[in-house]
């Protein structure tokens, strides 16, 4: 055990690894929605100082648990009905966005949850922490008065963030709910710098050797 | 060209993937689960060449499908493509002991998907 460390050492480090996992959340959900909306300019705002956390942000929201023995993360899409239809209209086509059925529009936003998952799941692989990602649901906006949004910082540090983004005209609210239920294993998250992905990147990697 | 079966429970990675596959040709089946791709797969009536399968879906999972499909003779050959947000080590040493050739992690890139298909297509048709 270092001794040399002070109280304000170990206070910076909490402080950093809180914040890196916020980062890994928040870069993940931007760097989905600008190859999903395939929008090269997706606008990321903190939403402002006198938001209340628990108000309702939109009509719908679609929600993924992303969680682990170290930490547990439940990330929440907050979006409008037509705002989901115009992306989804990318994928689905039609004669307007307008004639997207409800359940591809929700299911777009469903999938936008998971890639947002994987992305996060794949960022901690590169500091050694293993998580699981759960199926993606979308119920009423309404249920967010129901959330907890607590903050603690014994023994389970819980905290929340909350932006919005925007791809074009379409505007989505996100929020993490974080519980950090394990920091000693989070140390490597420290000083890490988030890779920087480019198109390119996505490969098959054949599993049969000799495929 | 060839006969390929999308297991997704998303709809959004099926159309996509579908249109995909179709515009060079292939003939696409979908299933929203294991369950139903197992079911579309009985017999193999449908003359499957390859499935494309997630991992996490509902009912049941993409690996326990690919098991299935690795213990019946019938279909066993059929090369199975998982495509899923999941790169973890551990779930692909599963996949490759139920029959997974390829791992592919979404978003995935249409070229690379296609270039994969053919090569494999190729490689099983001789």
């Amino acid at each position: 055990m270092d001794n040399t460390r002070t109280n304000e050492d170990i206070a910076r480090d909490a402080a950093a690894i809180r914040d890196k996992v916020a980062e890994f959340v928040r870069h993940s959900a931007f760097l989905r929605l600008k190859n999903q909306a395939d929008c090269p300019d997706v606008d990321v705002r903190t939403l402002a100082d006198d938001f209340v956390p628990g108000r309702i942000l939109a009509n719908n929201m679609a929600f993924i648990l992303i969680s682990g023995d170290s930490v547990r993360i439940t990330f929440k899409v907050h979006f409008n009905l037509a705002t989901a239809k115009n992306l989804a209209f990318r994928v689905f086509g039609g004669e307007s966005a307008e004639d997207i059925p409800v359940r591809q529009a929700f299911d777009y936003v469903k999938e936008y949850c998971n890639l947002v998952a994987g992305n996060v799941v794949s960022l901690f692989e590169n500091v050694g922490v293993d998580l699981g990602i759960s199926l993606p649901l979308c119920t009423r906006g309404f249920y967010e008065v129901f959330s907890d949004y607590a903050e603690s910082d014994y023994p389970v540090v819980t905290y929340s963030k909350f932006w919005r983004l925007q791809a074009n005209e379409n505007v989505i609210f996100c929020s993490a709910r974080f519980e950090l239920l394990n920091r000693k294993s989070l140390t490597n998250l420290i000083g890490f710098e988030i890779p920087e992905e480019t198109i390119g990147d996505s490969e098959i990697e054949f599993l049969w050797d000799s495929a | 060209m060839a006969n390929i079966l999308i297991v997704d429970d998303s709809e959004t990675v099926r159309t996509q993937l579908k249109h995909d596959l179709i515009a060079v040709g292939h003939t696409v089946f979908e299933a929203g689960n294991g369950l139903e791709g197992l079911i579309l797969l009985q017999g193999n009536k449908h003359d499957i060449r390859l499935i494309f399968c997630d991992v996490n879906m509902p009912e049941m999972d993409g690996l326990s499908m690919c098991r299935e499909v690795h213990k019946d003779p019938a279909l066993r050959k059929i090369p199975i493509f998982m495509l899923t947000t999941q790169n973890n080590t551990t779930m692909k040493a599963e996949g490759r002991a139920a029959g997974v050739i390829a791992w592919v992690v979404k978003p995935y890139e249409k070229k690379i998907i296609l270039d994969g298909v053919a090569k494999v297509l190729a490689r099983t048709a001789t």
